[in-house]
């Protein structure tokens, strides 16, 4: 035996597992979309059909647009509570804050998102802690935020303000501060020094982050489930439903790969725009 | 002569330690100071105190007469190059070097004129468009001196701009930062720890050291006869004998030393305890057999080969203790453990007070 074969052979495993359990259900899922559900068989006949059916159908366009309208709101709520903070960790705070800060950053994620999700359902539901504190402050009579979109949209902001929080932190911690020295010693007042100095050097970082953001919202099925009671449905819950009630493979497979093309699309936009800002 | 730069009484502490003690300092406007020290002597301190990045507790800093001590980094007259250069790594090079003036409300016509013509000064004329990535370490440094002169500061000021540079180029950049400084008529104050710098670049040269200023004036008179043991010390190779005066006479004074007596020409300081310091290269190896009176008599220890010269290392058994260097053009130096004779002229030697230090 060639010497040149064993590490070949020790990629195999690792191969197998990819090709068995992503390549192949990929690639019967996209071969499935093409054909149309008839009782419990295939139809015949390749066909374009479950496509056409989603873009002539306002029930699937309204999910796509609810889908896109919550990632939007998500990713623009997130930045703007995201970046003051981790501009203020990063060029405000001692070592000591930052780390914590950062620590802080970490712990959802160390959390399951089912279990964060029923957690906010509870603080958001009539009796919880939400609606009590905003009761008993006279504020606004926060009761029925649960099972509402609203919800669904403070679930997913309380995630990824953490996720935005430490890719732009990471981008604004090596910024050189000698940069900020140079604008200031060179006439520029802070609203300079911020357009033209930081939020430039940062755009990297809030651009993976808000990539990400959207991304991730998009293809979530478990927060606006739990916690957006089924009203306003995204596309991820349309898919399951295709598929729990209407058992239509077919259909939830073509509403899957027009997910999948616009999250794709998104990250290679994303990608482009990360490495001209970086440049 | 107008001063364009004066401190006064500049003092800073930091927590428990004193930065920088009683700052006195005035320098000519259009001339180039060269504050030189290790580190920690608070060279940077005093550069940043300048140029407003730190405050100082107590003390005056003017620049042309005016008092701007309390004025933030962007409203005071000056400008910095900084020792990483902190150009802008997403801007061009004419956007570098006109971002000062845009930040000035400079239109761009006017902009890019200025920026064309600082650019050709520096010999960067045809990189205007180039990114910052895309230049050498003589070129970014180039392009820092442009960005921080096309605001025409009254003092730049220089962090440590060459440190990053190898050796040659930082011995033709000297060269270009001196005639860029005599073509633009601005003060300069440079920072460095690199003595041969300091000097090749320095109208006034401040030797700093633990916070104070141990001598200032013109490079060679400190060479010649330094204010301090510390300034004899640092800048230049030396030999420094410890004595005692025991004549004074117009014609020389007369120092006792571990050596015996020295005959000294330059004139003497109060007090009778004395530095005696003599430069390597004025140290002259008696020819043998002469009986002229020597300075030192001993033993070879070193020899190592300097390009124009000889440097050696000779010991002497009135002050083992004591290593002298003595620099000789011979082509063939004595050999290691060769005897020989030094001998100096009365005027090689200079004298320096010898009090708390």
């Amino acid at each position: 035996m060639r010497k040149g074969l064993w590490p070949t052979l020790y990629l195999f495993p690792a191969s197998a597992l990819f090709v068995l359990f992503f390549v192949l259900p990929l690639a019967a899922m996209i071969w499935m979309s093409f054909y149309q559900q008839q009782g419990f068989v295939l139809g015949t006949e390749a066909t374009l059909a479950n496509y056409l059916n989603f873009f002539s159908k306002p029930y699937y366009l309204q999910a796509l647009w609810n889908s896109l309208w919550m990632g939007m709101v998500v990713t623009g709520i997130s930045l703007l509570i995201a970046y003051p903070l981790a501009y203020i960790l990063s060029f405000h705070a001692s070592a000591t804050w930052q780390r914590i800060g950062i620590m802080v950053c970490m712990l959802p994620f160390w959390t399951s998102y089912v279990v964060r999700s029923y957690s906010w359902l509870l603080a958001l539901s009539n009796n919880g802690v939400v609606s009590q504190a905003a009761d008993s402050i006279g504020f606004f009579p926060a009761v029925g935020l649960a099972n509402t979109t609203a919800a669904t949209i403070i679930g997913f902001v309380h995630f990824f303000v953490m996720l935005l929080s430490l890719t732009i932190f990471s981008s604004l911690v090596r910024i050189p501060r000698s940069y900020i020295r140079a604008a200031q010693d060179l006439g520029a007042g802070w609203p300079s020094v911020f357009t033209r100095i930081i939020w430039p050097l940062s755009l990297p970082g809030v651009i993976a982050g808000v990539m990400l953001t959207f991304v991730l919202t998009l293809g979530d099925y478990v927060t606006p489930q739990i916690l957006g009671g089924g009203k306003e449905l995204v596309l991820t819950q349309v898919i399951m439903l295709q598929v729990q009630r209407q058992g239509n493979f077919p259909m939830a497979g073509a509403i899957n790969l027009v997910l999948m093309a616009i999250s794709i699309a998104v990250t290679l936009i994303a990608n482009r725009a990360i490495s001209k800002a970086s440049r | 002569m107008s001063r364009g730069l004066h401190l006064q009484g500049i003092e800073k502490r930091l927590g428990q330690q004193d930065v920088l003690r009683g700052i006195d300092l005035t320098a000519a406007s259009g001339s180039y100071v060269v504050l030189l020290g290790p580190s920690g002597s608070g060279k940077t301190t005093l550069l940043n105190i300048v140029a407003g990045f730190e405050e100082a507790d107590q003390g005056l800093v003017m620049i042309d007469d005016e008092d701007v001590g309390g004025l933030p980094p962007r409203l005071r007259p000056t400008a910095t190059v900084f020792q990483d250069y902190a150009l802008f790594p997403h801007m061009s090079v004419a956007d570098n070097v006109g971002f000062g003036l845009r930040m000035h409300g400079l239109g761009k016509a006017e902009r890019d004129r200025q920026v064309a013509e600082v650019l050709a000064l520096v010999d960067l004329a045809s990189f205007a468009d180039r990114r910052i990535d895309q230049l050498s370490g003589g070129q970014r440094q180039r392009v820092a001196v442009a960005r921080s002169l096309v605001v025409r500061p009254k003092v730049l000021l220089l962090d440590e701009p060459l440190g990053a540079l190898d050796l040659s180029l930082r011995r033709q950049m000297q060269r270009e930062l001196r005639i860029l400084q005599k073509k633009s008529g601005t003060t300069f104050l440079h920072v460095t720890h690199d003595q041969e710098e300091a000097m090749s670049l320095a109208d006034l040269l401040v030797v700093m050291n633990g916070g104070r200023i141990e001598d200032a004036g013109p490079p060679d008179r400190i060479f010649d006869s330094p204010a301090s043991l510390f300034a004899a010390t640092f800048v230049g190779e030396n030999n420094v004998l410890r004595g005692r005066i025991t004549s004074r006479a117009k014609t020389g004074t007369v120092i006792e030393t571990a050596l015996g007596p020295v005959k000294v020409q330059s004139e003497a300081p109060e007090g009778d305890e004395v530095y005696v310091t003599v430069r390597p290269n004025r140290l002259r190896l008696a020819t043998p057999g002469s009986r002229a009176k020597h300075f030192l008599r001993g033993t070879v220890e070193e020899v190592t080969f300097l390009g124009t010269y000889y440097g050696l290392r000779v010991r002497t058994e009135v002050a083992p203790d004591m290593a002298f260097h003595v620099h000789s053009d011979d082509r063939t130096p004595p050999e290691p453990g060769a005897e020989i004779a030094v001998t100096a002229e009365p005027s090689a030697f200079s004298i320096i007070a010898a009090k708390a230090s």
